[in-house]
């Protein structure tokens, strides 16, 4: 795996994402801190246009999966 | 019947295990304080949170127990082998991953006690916990039972992620089940599976033993665990998915086809943070569970997870031992590390310990990196096994660098691709020349003068301690 830090532009802290989450076709992230979805960060140029490794076999036969936003758990007690 | 019970309530009886009866928030991190602390002060027995609050923070009929695999100890006892050093484990494990025994089944199903199904599921009703610091989520760490094109059974051990009161998310590595569902996916289908949170130790252990796919995981389980599975039809699923009657509580749900949803940060066995990704959605269609269930837990990125992987360790020293039966030992956690592996072996003839070696490469994407060691070595030692590549290593003709290999998705020196490199390290002596003996005080001398004829041994912690408060605590040196 191969990592980028995001930073959330809410709560200001940041977290480790995977690149593949750098695809273009990855529109949100969303932080384990205070649970809100953002969009990221506009990706570095070494990134730009690759649909990340993971996802190149990942997406052989089906072809690209939709990615499904969940509020995940909201209350924040950590 | 083979169930967490039957290993559990001994312990509870023998008062083995930790207890916090005060409710707990597992989702706030107060288990996972607690844990820390235990172990900072030394104690990796199971701890039992009998009070955890659900994610919705209401009082629950569930019980968190955590640290079945922190102490060997325990992990032995799992196995009905209390007092096995790890090594020998080891070769129990190996010796039982040999014997499937055929599943029985049955109609009436212990985890069917209570059953909530669509309409009523509800995921916050159950303690999801988060273990480190920046967790993307409430999170279980269950085994999911699946079934393959062949009709036969995989079992694994996966992350699961909250991610509303119908879904989950699911880390899958590109292994058996990650294969099952891809070709369900392929043709638009949703994919059954069975979450189980909650079973007997070595149930769970075989979620995590490498099993060719041309066996059925349920009847590898029954040759760990000694018995067989006991299996039911699924509420949810009938006998198109048949699952383990015994455990205590079970998510039954669909992979949804073509669906990824982000999940993590989580505490991986790297002991590394596992970033947010893209994994696997769930739709939970039923909850089933017993009465007054408990529901096992890893305390993920530490002691425990680390432990959970002694069939892992077990499976590519049974791939070793295929491959040469002159392996006569192996360690991974010990010794080497979540991705090195070290092997021990009567050395016969030349290039024996490559192909050991690259068994245990081919066997399983979590190894890049093998050490190969001769028999008076301890694999489970890394002092003497750096002390063999010290001493037994030319770099230019004994270490082998290995290309494009695929790697694990939770290896951090990977790049953006799931390739990788790796090595052996061939730090056997050679055959074709004498070589040193090893220096040692003679074995007959070591039998014939005890120590408790020179000295009185229970003075020596005593003198230890004068020796700290006098020179201060040893740190390292010596051999």
């Amino acid at each position: 795996m191969e990592i980028f830090k995001a930073t959330c532009p809410a709560c200001e802290q940041a977290f480790d994402c995977d690149v593949s989450l750098l695809a273009p076709s990855v529109p949100r992230l969303r932080c384990p801190w205070c649970g809100k979805h953002f969009a990221r960060d506009e990706s570095p140029e070494l990134f730009t246009g690759r649909e990340g490794g993971f996802l190149a076999w990942e997406r052989k036969g089906a072809g690209a999966p939709e990615i499904v936003e969940f509020p995940g758990h909201q209350t924040d007690s950590s | 019947m083979t169930d967490l019970r039957s290993w559990l309530d001994p312990l509870l009886a023998e008062d083995l295990v930790v207890g916090v009866d005060q409710p707990v928030d597992p989702y706030a991190y107060e288990c996972a304080a607690i844990l820390k602390h235990l172990d900072t002060a030394g104690t990796r027995a199971p701890v039992l949170f009998h009070a955890p609050r659900t994610l919705r923070g209401s009082d629950s009929p569930y019980r968190l127990l955590f640290n079945l695999y922190a102490d060997p100890r325990f992990t032995a006892a799992s196995f009905g082998a209390p007092g096995l050093s790890w090594a020998d484990l080891l070769e129990r494990i190996v010796e039982h991953l040999g014997h499937d025994i055929p599943v029985e089944r049955v109609d009436t199903a212990a985890v069917q006690e209570v059953v909530e199904r669509d309409g009523e599921v509800d995921v916050r009703s159950l303690p999801f916990v988060r273990h480190v610091e920046m967790e993307g989520g409430p999170y279980f760490t269950p085994n999911v039972v699946s079934r393959g094109p062949s009709g036969r059974y995989n079992l694994s051990w996966n992350r699961c992620m909250y991610l509303d009161p119908t879904h989950v998310a699911l880390h899958v590595s590109p292994r058996h089940l990650w294969s099952y569902m891809k070709e369900s996916e392929d043709r638009g289908e949703p994919f059954p599976v069975a979450i189980v949170l909650g079973h007997h130790p070595a149930f769970q252990q075989s979620a995590a033993s490498l099993i060719a796919t041309e066996r059925d995981e349920y009847e590898a389980a029954g040759g760990l665990i000694g018995s067989a599975v006991r299996v039911a039809p699924s509420v949810t699923f009938g006998d198109e998915l048949l699952i383990p009657a015994d455990a205590e509580v079970i998510l039954e749900g669909e992979i949804v086809p073509r669906a990824r949803s982000l999940e993590g940060p989580f505490g991986e066995y790297m002991q590394y943070l596992g970033p947010q990704k893209l994994s696997h959605v769930v739709q939970v269609r039923a909850i089933t569970r017993r009465h007054d269930p408990y529901i096992t837990e890893i305390f993920a990125a530490h002691a425990d997870h680390l432990g959970a992987c002694i069939s892992v360790e077990a499976s590519l020293m049974r791939a070793a031992k295929t491959a040469v039966p002159s392996v006569t030992g192996a360690s991974c956690y010990h010794a080497g590390g979540p991705t090195t592996f070290v092997i021990a072996m009567r050395k016969l003839t030349d290039g024996l310990p490559m192909r050991a070696a690259m068994a245990v490469i081919a066997a399983s994407n979590m190894i890049k990196q093998v050490i190969v060691v001769d028999d008076d070595v301890d694999p489970q030692n890394p002092k003497d096994v750096w002390w063999a590549v010290s001493t037994r290593t030319n770099a230019d003709a004994d270490i082998t660098i290995l290309k494009n290999l695929q790697g694990s998705l939770l290896d951090p020196s990977l790049g953006a691709s799931i390739s990788t490199s790796g090595f052996i390290i061939d730090a056997t002596m050679p055959l074709d020349r004498p070589y040193p003996a090893r220096a040692q005080v003679p074995s007959a001398a070591l039998e014939r003068h005890k120590l408790s004829n020179y000295v009185d041994e229970t003075s020596l912690p005593a003198i230890e301690s004068r020796v700290a408060a006098a020179l201060g605590t040893r740190h390292g040196g010596g051999a």
